[in-house]
């Protein structure tokens, strides 16, 4: 039992969760990405089961609007995922193994939680449909974003067991 | 009725498996010596262009009413063309961008026609099919007719008529018999005054053209549509068997009836003729009786 | 052997005295797909513990077939004749690590609960997935080694963003015909012999390794064969039933000597071509690996058979059924949207029946009978049943038959000219025996089985981007500013069609040339990283050539495109023609507006556009010119080209279900088209345009063959008339019209709109309800819901009347 451990992460793990889910049930999306990452971080940090699915994963996947304006990465590394805000012109020491591209906050939802927010199964994107209607651009190696979404996916999946 | 000088085609319908053997292509003709009340398809009764209405095409530009001039564009939903003014040029109908208003009635040189009834060759190969001509009533132009059939048994085409058999059976005699291979003649009213009361004409020229027609050497089809109220007495269904035997011939095929043709008067600004209310529902679907 | 069937149609076959058949249909039609990990597990367990990186790719990648082939679970269905199983499920979704597998990844969790096309997966096998698989193939996949190595380049990343073509290579090769032939006239161990004494004398290391490897894969068959032979025996010995053990003591012996020795009855010949294909799908993805010409393959064996008095033709159909059901005890993998939109598709494998033998005589057997009877009585989407017919040579009888096997399945089999076929194989360099002994390969396409390697799904080519680009200078109205292809001039400065015409050949220029240089750059990554010497000794050629297919072993090489959207560009073309230049109804600039604005508030030049009578398929003069103009541009264009095996690429016309696809992604066009409708499938005319079946029969008969090496799907519906007897010589000569005008290939679906619609509205009341797409058959209610509407809209004829029903 992880959490009974590191009582203050786990605490600190509940705020963000509730934030996110009011950051999908706003749309108040421009937050989104951070706090999606923000979660995923903690949550690997928390459950060791879930750490297992990024054991040996190392990958630096660069999320970006299409003004640049908004620029974070995420690094797994050691078990572990960091992110990283960037400057809007700040140039990367690595090449990144793969870089999304996304049209707007709603689009990057859209890719990243398939499942909808709280439209749950009636409007189901996945990563084909986001290219498809070209909200996303995915430049470099797909695998890695497959692994994110799957991770996304997942996290998204017990989240909905939580809160049920 | 005097017909035009030139004949009008309607349609070329290609690819009819019920007009004769096989699979043909169709020419109907306008313009028809009767005028019956059941007509199923009133465009092909005046022998001039007319001009169609189609509502549901129209997107309201009124363009129509810019090419006129006649003054005759109306502005109504149902009603474009007022009848009474309208010269037929056709103007409208040619800039009509919608095919909201359409001209019925076109004409082609024989060797065009010829044309067109030759590209579906293979079709008439492979099925034992051929052209029909029908209308309207092709025999109206015995001049132009027998060049076309002339021209189709020329590429080895069967060829087959329908007729309402009011003609001059000499024009016919001469012009199209030499190049007919059957002849599909209608045959609807045996009592007289019934007949020229119900299609404006005598039957006396239609029932003797088809003595002399059962003489020659030629395949022929009597043909008696089914219609309600006016041809499926007993009496004249049974005066027109014993007729058609007396004659020879032992085939005989009813045409069912198909009421749909009755929303097309509308078009050509035609009131509808009053017709008895007995017409049954469900004979839309019904294809032609075979023999 | 003549033919000596009373009854052409065995109608006295029937699933109710072939229990059997019956109860296995039932089981494929009742069971919900799953997931299979056991090729991509064993492929990487071999992968991190006994690969040796230090042999070549060749040997490396047999070794690992053999691994899988080894280690295999050898299984047969309850019931079954015929002993093999391509996955583990009784129907079963493969998984390839080094192809696309990974697509899966997001949703592997959620197959369950997709709302088309669901498929079962445990929990233990989503980890296995996640955690074993998918990571070690990471930056494995030929998607991924390709982009690697040649940088980044740019023609892939157009491909990836979907909407202007499509490169298959990096997912799925296979679309070929292996050479079953020699599995029955001689067995494995022949090619065995041949190539153990190649690989003792050759000198060169690089062919040396690739006899050695084929020895290898070979050897894995027949140890899975084997193992199949063991499995049986064993079962048997269990076995209550005697007349059950007894057909799995005879599976037991057949598999001990097929496919290694040469097959000595029509029931051996069957298993060893089954578990050759089973085989083959470990190595090669499971999309349009096409079987042949069985019934000229399996005549000999067949008519032996019966001569001996050991075989019947109920019998006979009994075993083809059985075949027939193993054929669909795999699916391909498809991600969700992947279903949603280009999905709903079997395995597509041809089979090929009719037409003439190798010297132009008729070939219609008493097997060919036997086959469409299977076909009739099962009713499912695969194999995909294409039949050869060749005017005045098949027999008329054949036709028929052929006719009423549409009518009671309503979708297949589909039709090929043999006259036509073979004249454009000549053109491609086919000898003439080779050109006549042609088969098709997943939806239409024609090869030589056996001897070509032709990947003739290679490229699927959207023509209405083409369009879309030079309208817009060089971009798209889906990849908004993005300049994608080279800028060409703006409408204003374009001062007559041929100025037009000029920037559109650029674009699609600009397309093809992406396209062909992003399939050689797979098709080099391709045998970098996954050679194929099963595929290789299956296809003849690469014995003498001492080559890989994927380097031009094969005896015949070539790729195919697929171009989409055909009608749809001819009537666009002519209406801008007309509208912009000839009849001046419009300035350029305001035709562009109307359809940036899907013809809101342009409500007049869309009805002109509409109305146009220059139309593909509706006699047009104009539209019979443009389409000539395009399909000579194209063929030109992709014959010039080379493929990475020294083959030539050919253009076909056929789409499967990507014009649903795409025409969702497509806006308004100059033919008066509408935002997102789907685009016309094949080479069909665009619904509604082509009122004349006998006008676009001819219009598509006329068009030059030689320029559609690739073939073309025709794709129509008749409306199905209440008695079939009546309709069957109907159908028959409309098929026979369209042959002798020139006609290549011609297909359709046999049900109304009115049906249709009903089982959209109602899927539960048509289940397994087969429709043709455009190539392959499917089931109705596993399409997407464009591709559903696409075969509701599809031009419908009334035989009767010759008319399109609207
Ligand atoms: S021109 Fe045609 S579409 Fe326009 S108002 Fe007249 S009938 Fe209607
Ligand atoms: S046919 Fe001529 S006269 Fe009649 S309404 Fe049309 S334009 Fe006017």
């Amino acid at each position: 039992m992880d959490w009974l451990l590191y009582p203050w992460r786990k605490t600190r793990h509940y705020f963000i969760k509730r934030s996110l889910l009011k950051s999908l049930r706003d749309e108040a999306a421009e937050e989104f990405l951070k706090i999606l990452l923000n979660f995923m971080t903690f949550s690997f940090l928390i459950d060791r089961r879930l750490r297992k699915n990024i054991e040996g994963f190392n990958g630096l996947i660069q999320f970006k609007s299409k003004d640049n304006e908004i620029r974070v990465l995420a690094e797994f590394k050691n078990n572990k995922l960091k992110q990283k805000e960037l400057e809007p012109n700040e140039s990367l020491k690595v090449t990144p193994n793969a870089t999304v591209i996304f049209k707007n906050a709603e689009a990057l939802m859209n890719f990243l939680l398939p499942r909808g927010g709280q439209e749950g199964k009636k409007n189901r994107r996945d990563i084909l449909r986001s290219l498809l209607r070209n909200e996303v651009i995915l430049d470099g190696n797909f695998n890695y974003i497959y692994r994110f979404g799957y991770l996304a996916n997942h996290l998204q999946l017990q989240l909905a067991k939580a809160f049920d | 009725m005097m017909p035009e000088k030139f004949p009008l085609i309607v349609d070329i319908g290609r690819g009819s498996t019920e007009d004769g053997p096989g699979v043909r292509t169709t020419v109907f003709f306008k313009g028809c010596p009767l005028s019956c009340k059941w007509c199923q398809n009133p465009e092909t009764l005046d022998p001039q262009v007319e001009i169609g209405f189609y509502p549901k095409d129209c997107i309201g530009c009124f363009d129509c009413a810019i090419a006129c001039s006649e003054d005759a564009i109306l502005p109504e939903a149902n009603v474009r063309i007022d009848r009474s003014k309208c010269a037929r040029c056709a103007q409208c109908a040619d800039i009509c961008p919608g095919k909201g208003l359409r001209r019925i009635g076109n004409y082609y040189e024989v060797e065009e026609l010829i044309e067109i009834l030759l590209r579906d060759r293979v079709f008439y190969e492979t099925s034992d099919g051929g052209v029909t001509l029908s209308g309207g009533e092709p025999t109206l132009w015995p001049g132009y007719c027998g060049e076309l059939l002339r021209g189709l048994k020329a590429n080895g085409i069967h060829t087959a008529v329908q007729t309402c058999g009011y003609f001059d059976y000499s024009a016919f005699e001469k012009e199209l018999l030499p190049w007919i291979d059957l002849v599909m003649y209608d045959i609807k009213i045996i009592g007289p005054e019934e007949h020229r009361q119900h299609t404006g004409r005598d039957n006396k020229k239609i029932l003797e053209n088809f003595i002399r027609l059962s003489k020659e050497n030629i395949e022929l089809i009597p043909r008696v549509p089914l219609i309600p109220g006016f041809t499926t007495s007993e009496e004249n269904l049974s005066g027109i068997s014993n007729f058609v035997r007396a004659g020879g011939i032992k085939e005989c095929s009813l045409l069912h009836y198909n009421p749909l043709g009755l929303s097309k008067w509308e078009h050509i600004g035609k009131a509808e003729p009053e017709l008895p209310r007995c017409l049954p529902q469900n004979e839309s679907e019904q294809s032609p009786g075979q023999p | 052997m003549p033919i000596a069937l009373d009854d052409l149609s065995l109608k006295s076959v029937t699933l109710d005295k072939l229990l059997r058949l019956k109860k296995l249909r039932d089981v494929h039609f009742k069971t919900r797909p799953a997931v299979c990990t056991e090729l991509p597990l064993l492929m990487t367990t071999y992968m991190r513990r006994m690969d040796n990186a230090s042999d070549s790719q060749e040997v490396r990648a047999a070794k690992r077939l053999k691994y899988v082939l080894e280690n295999k679970k050898p299984l047969i269905q309850d019931d079954d004749l015929l002993a093999g199983t391509t996955t583990t499920k009784t129907k079963g979704m493969v998984i390839y690590p080094q192809f696309m597998g990974q697509a899966l990844w997001p949703e592997l969790e959620t197959l369950p609960e997709r709302s088309k096309n669901p498929y079962n997966i445990t929990q233990a096998e989503i980890d296995d997935l996640n955690f074993k698989v998918f990571p070690y193939w990471m930056d494995g996949t030929i998607q991924e080694v390709c982009r690697k190595d040649y940088n980044n380049p740019t023609c892939q990343k157009i491909m990836e963003r979907l909407v202007f073509f499509l490169g298959t290579k990096a997912h799925v090769i296979s679309h070929t015909v292996p050479d079953y032939e020699v599995v029955i006239e001689e067995g494995l161990d022949s090619i065995i012999k041949t190539t153990t004494a190649k690989e003792s004398t050759e000198t060169d290391h690089k062919k040396k390794d690739f006899y050695k490897a084929v020895r290898t894969v070979l050897e894995g068959v027949i140890a899975y064969a084997q193992r199949l032979s063991k499995k049986t025996a064993a079962m048997a010995q269990r076995e209550l039933d005697p007349v059950r053990k007894e057909e799995l003591m005879t599976i037991s012996k057949i598999c001990e000597r097929v496919p290694e020795k040469k097959p000595q009855t029509f029931h051996e010949a069957l298993q060893a071509i089954w578990i050759c294909h089973v085989a083959l799908h470990q190595e090669n993805n499971n999309i349009a690996m096409s079987l042949g010409r069985l019934d000229q393959m399996l005549y000999r064996l067949y008519s032996d058979d019966i001569k001996a008095g050991t075989l019947t033709p109920e019998k006979a159909v009994e075993l083809v059924g059985c075949f027939f059901l193993r054929l669909v005890d795999h699916v391909p993998m498809s991600p969700e949207t992947g279903e949603e939109l280009f999905g709903g598709s079997g395995s597509n494998q041809a089979i090929t029946i009719g037409g003439v033998d190798q010297n132009g005589k008729n070939a219609v057997n008493e097997l060919t009978y036997v086959l469409l009877r299977a076909t009739e009585l099962l009713k499912v989407r695969d194999p995909n049943v294409n039949a050869r017919y060749c005017p005045d040579e098949n027999p008329p009888e054949y036709l028929v038959r052929l006719g009423e096997v549409n009518i009671t399945t309503k979708a297949t089999p589909c039709f090929h000219n043999d006259v036509e076929v073979i004249k454009t194989l000549l053109a491609q360099n086919y000898t003439e025996k080779d050109a006549r002994n042609y088969s098709i390969v997943g939806c239409v396409e024609p090869v030589c089985g056996g001897k070509t390697f032709g990947h003739t799904g290679a490229i699927m080519l959207n023509l209405t981007s083409a369009l879309e680009m030079a309208l817009f200078q060089g971009r798209h109205r889906l990849t908004e500013e993005e300049q994608v292809g080279p800028k060409t001039a703006p409408p204003s400065e374009m001062l007559n069609f041929s100025d037009f015409l000029n920037a559109f050949e650029t674009q699609l220029i600009f397309l093809i040339d992406q396209s062909v240089e992003l399939n050689n750059m797979l098709g080099k990554t391709h045998l970098k990283v996954h050679p194929l010497p099963l595929l290789s000794a299956l296809t003849k050629g690469t014995m003498d050539k001492g080559k890989d297919v994927l380097e031009g072993g094969a005896t015949y090489n070539a790729s195919g495109a697929a171009i989409i959207g055909l009608s749809e560009v001819v009537d666009s073309l002519c209406a801008l023609k007309e509208l912009v230049f000839d009849k001046q109804e419009t300035a350029f600039a305001e035709l562009i507006k109307a359809v940036e604005n899907d013809w809101q508030g342009y409500e007049r030049l869309h009805q002109k556009a509409i109305h146009s009578e220059n139309k593909y398929g509706a006699g047009s003069r104009e539209a019979a010119d443009m389409t000539k103009y395009l399909l000579d541009f194209l063929h030109t264009e992709y014959q010039s080209r080379e493929n990475y095996r020294g083959g030539k690429y050919t253009v076909g016309y056929w789409t499967m279900t990507t014009h649903a696809g795409w025409g969702v992604l497509t806006g308004a066009m100059p033919s008066g088209r509408r935002n997102r409708e789907v685009l016309p499938s094949g080479i069909t005319p665009v619904s509604r345009q082509a009122p004349d079946l006998m006008e676009s029969l001819g219009f598509v008969a006329n068009l030059d063959a030689k320029k559609i090496a690739n073939s073309h799907a025709l794709n129509l519906k008749y409306t199905p008339a209440r008695d079939p007897a009546h309709m069957i010589p109907k159908f028959a000569s409309s098929v026979e019209a369209f042959m002798k005008m020139g006609g290549l290939q011609v297909q359709f679906n046999l049900i109304d709109r009115a049906t249709l619609k009903d089982a959209k509205a109602h899927p539960e009341k048509y289940p397994n309800l087969l429709v043709r797409v455009s190539g392959y058959t499917a089931y109705f209610g596993d399409l997407n819901k464009y591709m559903q509407e696409e075969i509701i809209i599809r031009a419908e004829y009334d035989l009767d009347t010759g008319k399109e029903v609207w």
